[in-house]
């Protein structure tokens, strides 16, 4: 369970981190969604104590970082690729954090096995490819066995093999009843790995929601999508049934205030042939662009959807 | 592959304490090929310039005397290079790699983490200077010097050469530790530590401003007791020998009061 209570993170006059408030709860795998640069890392940061917030609190598992008796069996945290001496070897890395806990060596070998870096082990990390260096973060993650686990950008670098093995690792980890908390720029990954959703834009919070529900409350959510061979005639009587239509394509209609089977049964009535039709599912994406699109609303900016589009 | 497997190895007792964070640090040190090269270094330096002192025809009971600890120590001018650099090194490394976050995510503690580096970086220097003192002694010992050079151990003088000598070297690899985690830059700090490790050298006849720097320390506590004699009767100074050991002491908690206070302040 992490708890994030009013966090704010200022550096002179910039906000990274403005009054963030979520919950990360046991038992799911909770994605943190952002651009680069939305004070993600920020956020991380300040859970596990490294930075220290301007305002506001953060604590894990009831109590702040900097007080928990054995940190790393009671969180796992990986932070971005750049906290490991290259000169290390990952075994001399893992060892380094095993010993503070008094974490045997067979712990670290068997990290190093969870993660599949035995064959590369004893080598030194600077010459480790990106894949191997966020292997390395996962196993330090895991020395503790820590009932929670933070992540930052955990599946960045990794070839498609990785990415499996990450996805399978977070589930098993959340079914097991730990608390994942993972962030990501890339709304396709969490899309597939994450139960929940935090998203943060310029700092501030946007959503902490289920996936299924901000996906659903999308804006094309629930249309009903046809193709048809008249399109124009069956736009026609289902306009003049109540719905409403657009033409994205000669012959493809996108139809709300009606539902599916109601399209179908409206075209057989018409006796127009139906190619396609089904009800079109959001996707995080989406969701997510609706998110920043009001964000830029409230800030009568467009420097929000500028970030929004650089980062597609 | 099973993600969770019951894990093995964890502790029966769980926490963070001295003696476990000193263990992480010294092994994570001694892990580094920089801290091997230092160490040997400090040794072969030392070997060399006793070596190359003990040619010298100034050594003898016309000249320097003979007196075994003053030609193995008398050069850790030299010899406390590479160890300037391994304390610099030790204190500023982590935070110029990034391996910092990881450290002190696992010590949350912050002074722990900086107690155990001193505890090992002193411990480091301790066995290069008593490493640096056998291998050079025993190499005079051996060589033609070897049967007029002075062994005893128990007189004044040599106790203070080789025991304040090597007090001195574990202090400056103290101060360079302190230096490094307050600048957080290794290669800042390894020059501010030259500078003040060899200051000496450009402020001979101004003692009585170099009595009170780092630097005045190893020259001092390593002379012979007619230096001793010599720069007292001057009347310009007022520390002697380990008065400038403990000069060195204060600039050395100086150092780590100041890089404590920014590492418990400031963000990683």
């Amino acid at each position: 369970m992490i708890e994030v209570t009013d966090l704010t993170k200022r550096y002179g006059s910039t906000t990274a981190v403005n009054g963030l408030t979520f919950t990360v709860s046991p038992g799911a795998v909770t994605g943190f969604l952002g651009p680069n640069g939305a004070g993600k890392s920020t956020t991380m940061r300040m859970i596990v104590g490294l930075a220290r917030p301007s305002a506001g609190t953060a604590t894990v598992n009831g109590h702040r970082y900097a007080d928990l008796r054995a940190p790393l069996q009671e969180v796992g945290v990986m932070l971005d690729g750049r906290s490991v001496h290259p000169g290390r070897t990952a075994y001399g890395h893992l060892m380094g954090l095993a010993r503070t806990h008094g974490i045997g060596r067979a712990r670290v070998r068997q990290v190093i096995g969870l993660a599949g870096l035995e064959s590369v082990a004893r080598r030194r990390v600077g010459g480790y490819s990106l894949g191997m260096t966020q292997r390395l973060g996962v196993a330090a993650a895991l020395l503790g066995d820590p009932p929670t686990l933070i992540l930052d950008e955990p599946v960045n670098g990794l070839d498609p093999d990785g990415v499996l093995w990450i996805r399978n690792l977070l589930r098993t980890l959340a079914d097991d009843g730990r608390t994942v908390f993972l962030s990501s720029h890339l709304m396709a990954e969490l899309a597939e790995c994450a139960d929940r959703v935090v998203v943060i834009g310029r700092g501030r919070l946007l959503a902490d929601d289920d996936l299924a529900t901000l996906v659903a409350r999308t804006a094309r959510s629930g249309l009903v999508r046809v193709r048809t061979t008249e399109a124009d005639r069956l736009a026609g009587s289902l306009t003049a049934a109540g719905a409403s239509t657009r033409a994205v394509a000669a012959d493809t209609l996108e139809v709300s205030g009606m539902d599916a089977g109601a399209v179908g049964a409206a075209a057989a009535a018409l006796g127009v042939a139906v190619l396609e039709l089904g009800t079109v599912a959001g996707t995080l994406e989406e969701a997510y662009l609706d998110l920043t699109a009001d964000a830029v609303e409230y800030g009568g900016q467009q420097r929000a959807r500028a970030t929004v589009q650089a980062e597609r | 592959m099973t993600a969770v497997v019951a894990a093995t190895g964890l502790p029966s007792s769980a926490g963070v304490h001295l003696g476990r964070v000193l263990r992480s640090e010294w092994g994570k040190s001694w892990g580094l090929r920089s801290t091997r090269w230092a160490v040997a270094a400090t040794v072969a330096i030392n070997a060399s310039m006793a070596l190359l002192m003990s040619l010298d025809s100034l050594v003898g009971a016309e000249g320097y005397g003979n007196s075994l600890a003053y030609v193995v120590a008398g050069n850790f001018l030299f010899a406390q290079l590479p160890l300037l650099v391994y304390g610099a090194l030790m204190g500023a490394g982590e935070f110029s790699t990034g391996s910092a976050a990881s450290t002190l995510s696992a010590v949350p503690r912050r002074g722990l983490v900086l107690l155990a580096k001193t505890l090992t970086a002193a411990g480091t220097a301790a066995v290069a200077a008593i490493a640096a003192v056998v291998v050079s002694a025993a190499i005079l010992l051996v060589g033609p010097l070897g049967p007029d050079l002075h062994v005893a151990l128990d007189d004044g003088q040599s106790v203070r050469i080789l025991v304040g000598g090597a007090v001195t070297l574990v202090l400056l690899a103290v101060l360079a530790l302190g230096v490094g985690a307050l600048l957080r830059r290794p290669l800042v700090a390894i020059a501010v530590m030259f500078a003040l490790g060899m200051s000496e050298l450009a402020l001979i006849g101004a003692d009585a401003v170099a009595q009170w720097l780092p630097g005045h320390a190893l020259l001092a506590v390593t002379a012979l007791n007619e230096f001793v004699d010599l720069v007292a009767s001057m009347g310009t100074t007022v520390v002697g020998p380990w008065g400038s050991v403990g000069v060195l002491g204060a600039w050395a908690l100086l150092a780590l009061l100041l890089a404590g206070a920014r590492l418990r302040r400031s963000d990683v």
